[in-house]
């Protein structure tokens, strides 16, 4: 139990996932019920909505030292709460381009809308930030040699 | 160009509101006590009208002064660029329009009070005079008249000045110009310029910028719009911003703090004035008031029945990355 406790812990790069409890949250778990291979480097936060997600959560994650920040929800149209996550995708369009602006590496954030059914897509996504976390670290390392 | 000297109409307006009870204070520009700058006057009493001023020193937004306690219905002295803000305000129900008398003045740019220095023959202590005529600005000093010119000598954002007639008034005293000037904008210029450097080299700009800041807050207070009573920078429970800047946290301060005036900020550029190191505050700003304007077509406080754009959506916003729009 500690020795898995413990791989868990070190688990490398660190993606924290703020997930909506509706859509994405369910997603994930969809893709864990169905078995689906992606990497462990998961610390899912479920939130109600992704309107609830504060610009200030993304930034204050990767200020804390978290490798990625994942903030997923209900695709337009789908929201529990009709309309929650066009009010987010407003907040997070935006907080794109500020990322993007200040030169964030984008392998350092991704916001998806991921449904309820797309455990299959949840679980590509997880791959595919881990993987752009895995390239750059390399080419970090590279640099350094 | 009916009112040459707007100053007299000015104190004799403020007088007339105090006298009949229209206004409970007036908020408007005097002359600092030892160097004859002008600094912010808030008054009460009838009498004190004679010592309000206005000239192209006047860069304070005075915005920032009808907010929280002030006696209410205040009197405000605006530029055209400064009714942006009252208007945001009043957008987010933060003041009202019947508690504001709003005096716009009418402005063709305020010039850098920095430039005195360097125009001045020797070192001055005390400003005697200020005079406009035409383009020029004599600033009559105990140390010689230093020439500044309306054109040259402006502040960054009254370049281009891009909202030259107020968007809100009560009374217009002085001659507002009818156009902006079409000159360019060096604060879209310096927009630019960031961007066309690689992202490696906008992270590690940014990277220094933040890291010589002193986290004294003197943008956060002197913002016109940054008027929430608890800041998140100043939460404990949970503490999002360490208290000392040793800590960290400069970076996640100036990056939420671009968020949260993302389609608010009316670029008065009152932050980077106040920095006391000088960093480019207006950088980001701008360039989220560009990203607002593009993606929802929102120009902050230049439309009075504007709602804020963070507070509506449209089916068809621009989506996420990968996602075509609407649903995918």
């Amino acid at each position: 139990m500690e020795a898995v406790q413990a791989q868990h812990e070190d688990k490398r790069p660190k993606i924290v996932a703020f997930l909506c409890n509706w859509c994405s949250y369910a997603g994930a778990d969809l893709a864990g019920s169905g078995r689906m291979d992606y990497p462990a480097n998961l610390r899912v936060i479920r939130v109600p909505c992704s309107g609830r997600v504060d610009p200030l959560f993304v930034l204050k994650a990767l200020e804390q030292g978290a490798d990625a920040v994942l903030v997923s929800g209900c695709h337009p149209g789908d929201c529990h709460y009709a309309k929650g996550n066009y009010y987010a995708r407003r907040r997070l369009t935006a907080l794109l381009e500020l990322l993007e602006f200040t030169g964030v590496p984008p392998h350092k954030y991704r916001f998806e809308w991921v449904s309820a059914s797309e455990g299959k897509e949840f679980a590509q996504v997880i791959r595919e930030m881990v993987e752009a976390l895995n390239a750059a670290e390399q080419k970090a390392a590279m640099a350094h040699v | 160009m009916s009112d040459p000297d707007p100053v007299p109409t000015l104190r004799a307006k403020a007088r007339e509101l105090l006298e009949q009870g229209t206004v409970r204070a007036v908020v408007g520009y005097q002359s600092h006590a030892e160097s004859g700058l002008p600094v912010p006057a808030v008054i009460t009493r009838p009498d004190q009208a004679e010592a309000l001023v206005f000239n192209p020193l006047c860069a304070h937004n005075l915005s920032r002064y009808v907010q929280g306690g002030a006696e209410k219905p205040v009197a405000v002295v605006a530029k055209a660029c400064d009714t942006r803000a009252l208007v945001v305000m009043m957008q987010e129900s933060h003041i009202r329009r019947e508690d504001v008398f709003v005096i716009a003045m009418g402005c063709t740019g305020i010039v850098d009070a920095a430039r005195i220095d360097e125009r001045a023959r020797a070192p001055w202590r005390r400003i005697e005079a200020i005079r406009t005529d035409g383009d020029a600005v004599a600033v009559e000093t105990d140390a010689g008249v230093a020439r500044l010119s309306l054109t040259e000598d402006l502040l960054p954002r009254c370049v281009a000045c891009p909202v030259p007639q107020p968007v809100i008034d009560d009374v217009r005293l002085g001659d507002f110009p009818e156009a902006p000037p079409g000159r360019p904008d060096p604060l879209a210029a310096q927009v630019a310029e960031i961007e066309a450097m690689g992202r490696d080299e906008r992270r590690r700009f940014f990277s220094e910028t933040y890291n010589r800041c002193i986290r004294c807050y003197a943008c956060r207070n002197v913002c016109p719009l940054c008027f929430c009573e608890k800041c998140f920078a100043d939460e404990t429970r949970p503490q999002w911003v360490p208290r000392s800047t040793l800590g960290g946290g400069n970076e996640l301060y100036h990056m939420v703090r671009a968020m949260h005036l993302a389609g608010r900020c009316i670029g008065c550029g009152a932050c980077e004035r106040a920095c006391p190191v000088g960093l480019p505050l207006m950088a980001v700003n701008t360039k989220m008031a560009q990203v607002v304007d593009g993606m929802f077509g929102h120009v902050a406080g230049v439309r009075m029945d504007d709602t804020p754009p963070f507070a509506v959506y449209r089916d068809a916003d621009p989506d996420l990355p990968g996602h075509g729009g609407g649903k995918s």
